[in-house]
């Protein structure tokens, strides 16, 4: 029997109906090392009185639907604060702390 | 929370597990939309009133206990893969589309990675299997030697190729090269392999006409190595985290070729960059996709007449046409600014022997070419506006207009100067002679300060080869 499996396996097209060939390759893919996640913070409640900030990154038009929001949202809760701010596409370690230091909850883009 | 196309979201989700936070809210815009409307207020506020209650939901709506708890580990996975079929072209077939399926294939066949054939690669080098190279981003997946090996066998390269790719993947995890931008980036940028010194004759490079084209095992299967490397190295997959829009050219092979030493008159690149002329070396480089920083191609061919002065001239015309607007940048300093490249451009040029011999005949070094079109490319201190101005002062005062180049700043930024838009000519105007006769001299071009890190050009020793007589 084992003589019989090698055969089979060595010479593909013998006996067709048993024959099988398997190719063992190695995984292509590198491990990924990273630190623990993170969860996002803790949601604000609502809105009323709170300040909002509008992180724009620069990208072509993103002003206009940031000032489009700002508008909504002057409409639709007007005693919540917008802020407009802009930056560059990362946000730089220096703007990340004046926004949690100044606002509730801000909102970045827009463009890719 | 993040606000997205919905082109851009599966790479969205994936930025924000690569920065640790996988559950991070993201409010999709309808792409089809957005794009074209964003262009004023009237035509973006119907787009921005359809996601506005989603926008609110994302900062308001309590976490969810799965938004909360989450893992960090990374994953386990199976070393050896087993494919079984009938017989061993069904099993080849049923390999390719598993790895295609997986994301770990580039579209093409490729050479099943048995464990004989990835010794076979390893045998090329005298570098241990498990030495780390380094991580590749975008999700820093670990690049060993032996993985490398893996990808590089997938390829269909020889050993002897290995010590080369071995050096790229050193210039590209060096953590001041910015793959991020290369590889990921809209614009749809490219990379330059280019090998100089004798390892490329001796493992068969194509250096002359084709240089950028198929039939050369060696250019097309050492770039393929780095391509399928960074696909599972770094976890890169069209559409999902490599946004470039247009893909790119030669995006199997990136562009790899070797410089034609016997045709230049001049020392090999490496030399100019410290390098003995004896030794081998690779430089890496990001270059300009379509539309953004591209090149652009001089000289006649077969069908023009040229002569060398004038297409000196017209490479100055083009680098200060392309640089003149990135004078305002140069007082960014240093330092990238996150996600904002610019800072001047450095030049590629893949210049025709042709074209060095007639300006070596001139009395040109490759010194005196950098130097020319530096002078050539300047501009008029009367054209300059005050912003510009005081961006190179800001410039000279941050280092980023080298010490030993500040002087030449100084000197012009007076009525009547002429202010260089090439700020550190040896460095910044790089030049192979590659090519047949006749051939196109090809001026490719990026920022001089990547956006994510400090650089987009490395050069990188070639060592620890077995098989060749050069780059042990």
């Amino acid at each position: 029997m084992l003589w019989a499996g090698i055969l089979i396996a060595v010479i593909p097209g013998w006996c067709m109906a048993e024959a099988s060939y398997t190719l063992e390759v190695m995984n292509p893919r590198g491990k990924i090392a990273h630190g623990p996640y993170r969860a996002p913070n803790p949601r604000i409640a609502g809105l009323a009185g709170k300040k909002v900030a509008l992180y724009w990154n620069g990208k072509a038009g993103g002003d206009n639907l940031f000032a489009a929001l700002e508008e909504i949202f002057k409409s639709k809760y007007p005693d919540t604060m917008v802020i407009q701010t802009k930056g560059t596409h990362q946000i730089s370690d220096e703007m990340a702390a004046r926004l949690a230091r100044e606002v509730d909850t801000f909102i970045y883009g827009v463009g890719d | 929370m993040y606000l997205t196309t919905d082109q851009f979201a599966k790479d969205a989700r994936s930025a924000a597990e690569d920065n640790l936070m996988p559950t991070m809210r993201i409010v999709e815009l309808p792409a089809r939309r957005y794009y074209t409307d964003r262009g004023s207020l009237e035509r973006i506020r119907p787009v921005a009133r359809a996601v506005f209650d989603q926008i609110i939901a994302a900062l308001t709506q309590p976490l969810s206990p799965e938004e909360q708890n989450i893992g960090g580990k990374g994953e386990e996975q199976e070393e050896i893969i087993k494919i079984t079929a009938e017989n061993y072209d069904l099993a080849l077939e049923k390999l390719n589309e598993f790895f295609l399926k997986n994301k770990w294939s580039d579209g093409l066949p490729i050479i099943p990675p048995t464990r004989e054939r990835v010794k076979w690669i390893l045998s090329g080098t005298r570098r241990s299997p498990g030495e780390v190279i380094g991580t590749v981003k975008p999700k820093n997946g670990i690049a060993t030697v032996e993985k490398i090996a893996v990808n590089a066998a997938m390829a269909g390269a020889k050993p002897e190729y290995f010590p080369v790719i071995l050096a790229v993947m050193e210039a590209l995890t060096d953590r001041n090269y910015d793959t991020l931008h290369v590889m990921l980036s809209s614009g749809s940028f490219n990379l330059i392999i280019a090998v100089s010194g004798p390892i490329g004759k001796e493992i068969n490079m194509n250096s002359g006409i084709g240089y950028l084209g198929y039939g050369y095992r060696a250019n097309s299967t050492i770039g393929r190595a780095v391509r399928l490397s960074m696909i599972n190295l770094g976890h890169l997959w069209p559409a999902e985290n490599d946004m470039a829009l247009v893909g790119r050219a030669s995006s199997h092979t990136f562009l790899t070729f070797a410089e034609n030493q016997e045709a230049s008159p001049w020392a090999p690149y490496h030399v100019s960059q410290g390098f003995n002329a004896e030794d081998s070396c690779v430089t890496v480089a990001t270059v300009g996709g379509y539309g953004t920083t591209g090149g652009s191609q001089y000289g006649g061919g077969a069908v023009g007449i040229w002569d060398a002065e004038s297409i000196v001239k017209q490479i100055a015309e083009d680098v200060r046409r392309s640089s003149r607007m990135e004078i305002r940048s140069w007082s960014g300093g240093v330092s990238p600014t996150p996600g904002s490249g610019g800072g001047a451009s450095k030049q590629f040029l893949l210049m025709m022997p042709e074209l060095a011999i007639e300006l070596d005949k001139l009395g040109y070094t490759r010194e005196k070419v950098q130097e020319r079109i530096a002078e050539l490319s300047a501009v008029r201190y009367e054209d300059l506006k005050p912003e510009e101005i005081s961006a190179i002062q800001r410039a000279i005062e941050v280092g980023y207009i080298p010490e030993h180049r500040a002087s030449v700043y100084i000197n012009a930024l007076k009525p009547g100067g002429m202010i260089p838009v090439v700020i550190d000519p040896a460095k910044d105007i790089n030049i192979f002679v590659v090519g047949g006769f006749p051939g196109y001299t090809l001026r490719m071009a990026y920022y001089r300060r990547a956006p994510y890190a400090l650089t987009a050009h490395q050069i990188r020793k070639i060592s620890g080869a077995t098989l060749t007589e050069a780059g042990r």
